[in-house]
């Protein structure tokens, strides 16, 4: 356990290393909102609500929305899918595999460390920023703590998908590719750009089945309110679910790739 | 000219050889460059599903914008932007003394290694989107508005390209000048994927008078579905997008010269 | 008559001082210290057409910085240079239909096509006559076996391979002054051979002229009649090769195999310290102004039963060290022609 605290705090300090990425990275963020409010005011244009499928959703809603998924996004982002595919295309994994420490932790307490650097240098000024810019709608009391909660599953459930593609890279080498598929696939399905709310009533429901929503517009939408108690516990069951499926999944490609290392060299 | 069947050449012979070595990821290059445009479509399809329409301007109407913001970038990209982007690298570890060496113009000589062969499906897609959404939203289509639109589509490209080079040269002076490069071709570059008035004064300015994208496909696409919201005369709407072009990339090309005799007196 | 011709030639770099201790990154960035250096400082030489000059000096002595003003890369601060009659930094197009250039450690082929169409693209780059291009192909089969690999894209060719089609590339043209920049660098014994043999058939052919910049000394031994050695910006040295090896070897070493191990006392009473004894091997030193082989030999023949002689003439490497170490005295030397 001592391990993997050194590893967080040392990937914090070595975080600030990136400067200038980092400063690119809150810029690219900044520039997000501001396309993000732009659309959302000139849709609104005037009507402060409009009609979805969880209800009147004002225009402080949609701000409130562009702001906090641009500092979920902050917040998840992380290198795994290429730093995988590296560690496997130079083979420096299989001195990972000897080393006695695992992976999926040691990878973890690493993330966590820049993102906790991200919380600092760049979640807050990007929220504060978006605050004082276009004011956010603060949240209530019970929806708060289980924002919270949902907000930690949905990191993980990222962190989960995030390495299953990384692993990927064992059969399929142009890790590019994987990364690109997969945040394609999340920028359709997760929310992150258009609320699930604002989807026509079948694609909505269809969409909301897989893990990908759980981890912007799940949380999102606690911290705004628009569901009721029990809709949020049926959430969070949801992203247990979701964790303990990819877990097991996880667990299973991994399986087969140290088979696939140890047998053919990797 | 010369250096153009050159060029055209190289090009084939490059194709060739990476589909007949790489095929299957070749294809994914492919595909993969291309969807991301989809994407955007669909999320905006999805939202005029409930909204109507964003700032007066429909699906069909938002469509055309983005393509014709699109396609220019394409084709600058496949020609200019791998060049560009490496151009720090390349001075910074003095690779770029190679380029010196040749009987030819260096730009030329930087165009001519490479071609981004990964956004040709996207050109062919773009062009789809276009040819759908003029469609629809029935467009003359005539010699006139063919020579109209061509140049309306080089005349971006050519401002597109003059940025790349512009920010690509700043490597001669700076040695970070990655970060102003993405800055001006990424994220500056994503702000006119939408009409130009939904943005607050501050941006709008930036757009026409800084790095005046907003030339590339608003104003000429607002020259063409709705004529009359703008206080200039049409014709100037359509014709000032080749002639800005022109001006900037010849504005960036000597930039670039400057820069190469200062990398040609400080070493690097 | 001389195709290059290098007067008072200085190039003066600006360079950051950069300051260490408390706020020196703020201080560096407001308010900036600069100095000036002088990495290459009146040198004077001129080359006649078809030499093989080596270029050599310690790191950091500025033949890089000479070689870019001579090809036309980088501006001089003052001095002149005439490349073939041209001034190559004012003429870069001219100049560079004159020459060739090759980087040991980088490619100027192109990456994904096959080494052919590089060729090609050469061709037309350089405005060569098909039948000039078709006889020059014919000859780098011939004599670096290009054919192998001549349509593998270049990024899959060993490094080897790749020397020798770089190679061909930066003479398909038949440039007057060819520059080759470490071209031996990370090669097989053999491949370094033939690149050898190729590049002395180009120079006795085409009496083509070739500047040499190398860190391997038997590059040097094989190719160059004549070497400029440069340090610290100054010329040191600017003559024969032989002359050099000559002044500046300390001595031989002679290894003597005998029968018989031989006593100790006797070889010092001989040699005193400049031997070491291995059984019945004797390396004895021969120091050029105290001794000389033959006489060591002939001792040998007096007092012992020779089995087996071996002479190790002076290293080219020991040359250039010693030839280095004299650097501390700011003098220059010029050899006989």
């Amino acid at each position: 356990m001592r391990l993997y605290w050194e590893i967080f705090k040392r990937s914090f300090q070595s975080a600030a290393a990136y400067r200038l990425e980092m400063i690119a990275q809150t810029v690219s963020s900044l520039f997000g909102i501001l396309i993000q409010t732009s659309i959302w005011l000139a849709l609104y244009r005037g009507n402060a609500e409009h009609a979805s499928t969880a209800g009147q959703i004002s225009i402080r809603d949609m701000l409130t929305y562009a702001i906090l998924s641009s500092c979920v996004f902050l917040l998840i982002n992380n290198q795994m899918i290429w730093k995988l595919g590296e560690k496997i295309k130079t083979g420096e994994i299989a001195m990972d595999l000897i080393k006695p420490i695992h992976l999926a932790r040691y990878l973890f307490s690493e993330s966590g460390g820049l993102a906790l650097f991200r919380v600092v240098f760049q979640l807050l000024p990007v929220l504060a920023f978006g605050a004082v810019i276009y004011g956010i709608v603060p949240p209530a009391a019970p929806d708060f703590v289980f924002f919270a909660v949902c907000l930690l599953n949905g990191i993980v459930l990222y962190y989960l998908m995030s390495f299953i593609c990384g692993l990927i890279a064992f059969w399929y080498m142009v890790n590019w590719h994987t990364n690109s598929l997969f945040h394609l696939v999340m920028t359709l399905f997760s929310g992150s750009l258009v609320p699930l709310w604002f989807f026509p009533g079948a694609l909505s429901k269809t969409v909301s089945l897989l893990p990908f929503p759980l981890v912007f517009y799940g949380p999102i939408s606690v911290y705004l309110g628009k569901r009721t108690i029990e809709e949020e516990m049926v959430l969070v069951a949801m992203q247990f679910a979701w964790i303990a499926l990819l877990a097991l999944l996880l667990r299973w490609i991994w399986g087969k790739a140290v088979k696939k290392l140890v047998i053919q060299g990797g | 000219m010369q250096g153009i069947r050159l060029y055209m050449r190289f090009i084939g012979v490059y194709l060739k050889s990476k589909i007949e070595y790489d095929h299957i990821f070749v294809f994914m290059d492919l595909v993969l460059n291309s969807v991301w445009p989809v994407v955007n479509m669909v999320l905006l399809w999805i939202m005029l599903q409930r909204f109507g329409n964003l700032a007066g301007w429909d699906f069909d109407h938002l469509l055309f914008l983005y393509n014709l913001g699109y396609l220019p970038f394409l084709i600058s990209g496949m020609i200019i932007w791998n060049p560009t982007k490496d151009l720090q690298e390349l001075v910074r570890t003095g690779h770029f003394d190679s380029y010196l060496t040749r009987p030819l113009n260096p730009l030329a000589h930087l165009i001519m290694r490479q071609f981004s062969h990964g956004h040709l499906f996207g050109l062919v897609l773009s062009i789809g989107m276009l040819v759908y959404s003029v469609n629809r939203l029935d467009l003359p289509v005539n010699a006139g508005s063919a020579v109209v639109f061509l140049s309306i589509v080089a005349g971006g490209a050519l401002i597109y390209g003059a940025f790349m080079l512009f920010c690509g040269s700043l490597s001669f002076w700076f040695i970070k000048s990655e970060s102003v490069y993405e800055l001006v071709v990424y994220e500056i570059r994503s702000l006119i994927e939408f009409p130009l008035p939904i943005y607050n004064k501050v941006v709008q300015a930036v757009l026409l008078f800084f790095v005046p994208y907003a030339f590339i496909n608003f104003i000429p696409a607002q020259g063409i579905l709705f004529p009359d919201r703008s206080a200039w005369p049409p014709a100037l709407q359509l014709t000032a997008t080749p002639i800005l072009g022109a001006v900037l990339f010849a504005l960036a090309f000597a930039f670039f010269r400057i820069g190469i005799d200062r990398y040609q007196s400080t070493g690097n | 008559m001389s195709i290059i011709r290098v007067q008072s030639l200085t190039k003066r770099f600006k360079r950051q001082i950069r300051r260490s201790g408390k706020m020196s990154a703020f201080k560096d960035f407001a308010f900036p210290r600069h100095e000036w250096k002088d990495a290459v400082k009146e040198v004077d030489f001129q080359i006649d057409k078809g030499e093989i000059v080596g270029y050599i000096g310690p790191n950091g002595a500025g033949k890089s910085t000479t070689i870019k003003m001579m090809v036309g890369i980088l501006v001089p601060t003052s001095g002149s240079i005439e490349i073939g009659g041209l001034v190559p930094y004012k003429n870069r197009l001219e100049n560079s239909r004159k020459i060739g250039v090759v980087f040991g450690q980088r490619t100027q082929l192109w990456w994904d096509i096959p080494v052919m169409e590089t060729f090609r693209l050469m061709q037309y780059m350089y405005k060569i006559p098909q039948r000039q291009f078709e006889e020059n192909i014919r000859i780098f089969t011939e004599i670096l076996g290009i054919d192998e690999f001549v349509n593998v894209p270049v990024r899959q060719l060993s490094l080897g391979q790749r020397m020798r089609a770089d190679l061909c590339a930066a003479l398909l043209h038949n440039p007057e002054i060819l520059y080759l920049d470490e071209p031996t660098i990370g090669l097989d014994v053999d491949v370094k051979e033939r690149v050898r043999g190729f590049i002395k058939e180009v120079n006795r052919t085409r009496e083509t002229t070739v500047i040499l910049t190398t860190h391997d000394t038997s590059d040097l031994d094989k190719l160059c009649s004549r070497v400029l050695v440069i340090d610290q910006g100054s010329l040191m040295y600017d003559g024969d090769l032989e002359y050099l090896k000559r002044h500046y070897s300390r001595h031989d070493v002679v290894t003597v195999e005998t029968d018989s191990e031989m006593p100790e006392n006797l070889l010092r009473t001989r040699f005193q310290d400049d031997f070491t004894q291995e059984g019945r091997k004797c390396h004895v030193r021969i120091v050029p102004e105290k001794d000389s082989t033959a006489d060591c030999i002939a001792w040998f023949i007096r007092n012992g039963r020779l089995l087996d002689v071996q002479i190790r003439q002076t290293d080219i490497d020991e040359v250039i060290r010693n030839l280095y170490s004299t650097f501390k005295r700011p003098e220059k030397e010029t050899g006989s022609g």
